[in-house]
């Protein structure tokens, strides 16, 4: 069975250090395809940095990745990454065309011309988002919320078969924060795994069908209600988890 | 060569090799306590900026009162270099500009009118373009040399007065905004400090050179220090090391003394940034490679 | 004694000048003026990059540095062969913006000041080598003095084929790569996760910068030719909010301010190119500055009025 439908990403042994510091120490599961995964953990327990030595950008002590049963290039080619907002030049003469044109430039090579089916795949994922009127603006004249929206249409434009995106929600309204959740999901039916880094307890059980808790170390993985126990909260947080009577959780600031 | 002939000749010759010495030091020292302030603030680029727009400043007192005064030209090129660094500020400060680009566009807008004013309507032995671009440390001039006298006590006095202050705003300038420091005063009082730096030393080491100065010992002491006060005395100990050393050099093969001084002063700056004993590039990577080779004995065990 | 006023007096004296000047009557003038044009509008192109990429100064300091590797040639041949200078200066420049990159990551380094070390201390060793050659040169090191500051009239012919040369494939493979220094400039942990190679873009960018600056310090002189990296892409960057119109704005206000620049110092002998040309462009940079469409001051000025009329109303 496995040979026929290989998981949608696997990880073992996951290991990384900063400055022989290690933030991230033997993590190893297997998510398979069509599932909404929220990362979830204390500041500092390494969730960004997991998915940036996922996708390469980071250099691993040791570790694998296998992706649809591919590693390497090949399997890169089958992540779409989407980083955290704070890096961008919000002043860079880009569009929003231009921006999400560029989820088409993985497949394009260094010499391709776009294609009349790239164009149609980024007009979908603009309009997906909700922004067709405002794509010849440029980035900064955007919302914070709109802006978000950019570059979930320029992942949704890179047609992935995994999505790992780095804390979405991050100085997002309301509104964009459930298109956003709504784009997920929607994601998800459509077969793709969704990896979600994200901080918010509150919000984490409504979100996604499966959470993976981070400490350092692979806490616990598996469904939902499963996972959001007492005992494995009060393991990844110590002292900085506030339970609520009615079963909720938050972290205290 | 015997050693007296390497050593001590030099300084029976007549008096350039005193004069060259003395000059360099008081060029040096200033610069260099400046400069500890500048790069701690992350200023070191403005800083490049200041030393440039000296020769503006120069040339456009020259212009207008057709003399080499020094206090007309030390409150001209002052003037000058704050009209440089507000400038900058201004361009960084809006959407459009980027903040190094800033620094680019004003200084080396300012150094072209210098340049163009002093090829067409300046006609003075003191400043020709060879002396702008590379100083003349051997060659002092009198008033040159007195001029380095007062101002580099001056600086150092003053900063040894304004030391909490400066200590503060460079460590934190928001807390030193909440306990109702001046900040803004101390800050233009660095930019002065060095614009009077540079204009004082510029017949010394010219106006691109200067920039080595300041920033070389700063950064040298940074690697090697945990603590302001030795910060500062590293650096200092650095720019008279870098002048002696310099000097000799320059002497010995004939060189562009202010050129020597600086090539060793980066010199200093490889061994520190290479071999310092903590945050030397060479030996961190020694400790690392060290660690990993018990971690990987230890797992081979386990 | 004062030329360019005396040149400027006149003004059917300019305009005949300039007529001689721009229709190429003689032949050095005419190898200036293309020399001085393809430059500036290398340097724009080039320099958008750099801008965009937060190294505007890194071009200072990679400039400056051409000087050691310029002497070091001229040492090493004895003369002022075009070749031996071009790859002199070619190794110290990318030398040092390869060095300002390893001190910028070294613990308790700043970047900052990592340029201005390496810059001056570059500078300085040229320094050096120049009162060595100025000690010992048999052959006329006059040349070597020229390319502190520019003297765009005397170009010689191989110099002016390099600069073409350099021209045609470096503008020609910003365009044919143009996707990937777009994605890579504007988020380069975004590209390197869809396989762009960022780091042989950087290394790529900084060869085109120091080639760059290499075929322009005759035109511009080492030590501005910085201003010519930053002020046109500066510039330019008021004039559109898209990548593609802003190289081509940067270009075009380069090879203007070099066109004028050249002029300039062919009226007024014994004025350098470089401030001429740098002159030129820092006057457009300041009219992009207040009139351009985007973020102008009057722009903004005229937006503001409308807005406060609007909430009177």
């Amino acid at each position: 069975m496995s040979d026929v439908n290989p998981p949608a990403l696997s990880v073992r042994d996951l290991t990384v250090s900063y400055d022989s510091e290690p933030v991230l120490e033997g993590v190893s599961f297997t998510v398979g395809t069509g599932r909404l995964v929220g990362v979830v953990g204390p500041n500092g327990a390494g969730k960004s940095t997991m998915i940036k030595a996922i996708v390469g950008t980071l250099p691993v002590d040791s570790g694998d990745v296998e992706v649809l049963g591919e590693r390497g290039k090949k399997a890169l080619r089958k992540i779409t990454y989407v980083p955290q907002r704070g890096s961008v030049d919000w002043d860079f003469p880009v569009t929003v065309l231009d921006v999400v044109n560029q989820g088409r430039y993985g497949h394009l090579g260094l010499l391709g011309r776009m294609t009349a089916d790239d164009r149609r795949v980024v007009a979908d994922a603009i309009s997906k988002v909700g922004l067709q009127d405002l794509a010849r603006r440029q980035i900064g004249e955007l919302s914070g919320g709109q802006q978000q929206r950019v570059f979930l249409a320029r992942a949704l434009a890179q047609r992935g078969d995994v999505y790992l995106m780095d804390e979405p929600f991050v100085g997002v309204d309301a509104a964009t924060e459930s298109a956003i959740v709504e784009v997920l999901r929607e994601l998800r039916d459509s077969g793709r795994t969704v990896l979600v880094v994200h901080h918010d307890l509150a919000t984490a059980p409504e979100y996604f069908d499966s959470i993976l808790l981070l400490n350092k170390e692979l806490i616990a993985f598996g469904d939902t209600h499963d996972v959001f126990t007492r005992d494995h909260l009060q393991h990844a947080y110590g002292g900085r988890l506030a339970i609520f009577e009615d079963g909720g959780f938050a972290t205290l600031a | 060569m015997s050693p007296h002939e390497l050593f001590i000749e030099p300084w029976t010759i007549g008096a350039w090799m005193w004069r060259g010495t003395l000059a360099a030091s008081l060029a040096a020292v200033p610069c260099a306590v400046l400069g500890v302030f500048l790069y701690l603030r992350r200023l070191s680029l403005i800083a490049d900026a200041l030393t440039h727009v000296a020769l503006p400043g120069i040339v456009a007192v020259f212009l207008m009162t057709g003399s080499m005064e020094p206090l007309p030209m030390l409150l001209g090129a002052a003037a000058v270099g704050a009209l440089a660094s507000y400038a900058i500020e201004n361009l960084a400060s809006r959407d459009g500009v980027r903040s190094d680009a800033a620094i680019g566009i004003v200084f080396t807008a300012l150094f072209a009118v210098g340049v163009i004013l002093l090829s067409t309507s300046v006609q003075n032995a003191h400043i020709d373009t060879q002396c702008v671009l590379f100083g003349d440390v051997l060659g002092i001039s009198d008033e040159s040399l007195l001029l380095l006298g007062v101002v580099a006590p001056l600086v150092c006095l003053c900063v040894a007065l304004g030391w909490r202050w400066l200590g503060l705003v460079s460590f934190d300038p928001g807390l030193a905004v909440n306990l109702g420091l001046p900040v803004a005063f101390v800050h233009y009082a660095l930019m002065g400090g060095v614009s009077v730096a540079t204009v004082a030393s510029f017949e010394a080491i010219g106006a691109i050179l200067a920039i080595a100065f300041i920033i070389v010992p700063a950064a040298t002491a940074h690697i090697l220090a945990d603590r302001l006060h030795v910060m500062v005395g590293i650096a200092v100990a650095h720019a008279l090391t870098s002048v002696l050393v310099g000097m000799y050099t320059a002497v010995w093969f004939d060189l562009s003394a202010s050129g020597c001084i600086v090539c060793v002063g980066g010199a200093l700056y490889a061994a520190a940034f290479l071999f310092a004993p903590r945050h030397g590039v060479m030996t961190t990577a020694l400790r690392r490679s060290a660690r990993r080779r018990v971690a990987s004995r230890i797992s081979r065990v386990a | 004694m004062y030329p360019l006023i005396a040149a400027a007096s006149g003004s059917s004296v300019l305009v005949a000048r300039a007529l001689e000047f721009f229709t190429f009557k003689y032949d050095f003038a005419r190898d200036a003026l293309i020399a001085s044009i393809l430059v500036g509008a290398l340097c724009g192109v080039v320099g958008v990059f750099l801008v965009l990429r937060g190294l505007s100064l890194l071009g200072d300091a990679a400039g400056h540095a051409t000087l050691p590797g310029l002497a070091v040639a001229f040492i090493l041949t004895g003369g002022l062969a075009a070749p031996a200078l071009l790859l002199g200066a070619l190794t110290s420049a990318f030398l040092a913006s390869v060095t300002v990159g390893v001190l910028s990551r070294g613990a308790r380094s700043r970047p900052d000041a990592s340029i201005g070390i390496v810059l001056s201390v570059f500078f300085g060793a040229g320094t050096v080598l120049l009162t060595y050659i100025q000690r010992t040169a048999t052959t006329s090191y006059a040349g070597l003095d020229s390319m502190l500051l520019g003297n765009v009239a005397g170009i010689s012919s191989g110099q002016l084929l390099s600069i073409v040369v350099a021209a045609i494939v470096l503008i020609g493979g910003v365009a044919l790569t143009y996707r990937h220094l777009l994605v890579s400039t504007f988020d380069s942990v975004f590209a390197a996760s869809i396989g762009v190679r960022t780091r042989l873009i950087h290394y790529a960018l900084l060869a085109t910068l120091s080639v760059t600056i290499v075929v322009s310090v005759q035109a511009v002189g080492v030590v501005l030719v910085s201003a010519m990296l930053i002020t046109p892409a500066s510039a330019a960057l008021f004039l559109s909010s898209r990548l593609e119109r802003v190289l081509a704005f940067a270009g075009l206000i380069g090879a203007v301010s070099g066109a004028l620049g050249a002029f300039v110092s062919y009226l007024g002998e014994g004025v350098a190119t470089g401030p001429a040309i740098v002159l030129a462009a820092s006057s457009f940079f300041l009219v992009c500055m207040i009139f351009g469409p985007r973020n102008g001051l009057a722009r903004r000025w005229f937006n503001q009025r409308s807005r406060s009329t609007r909430q009177e109303a």
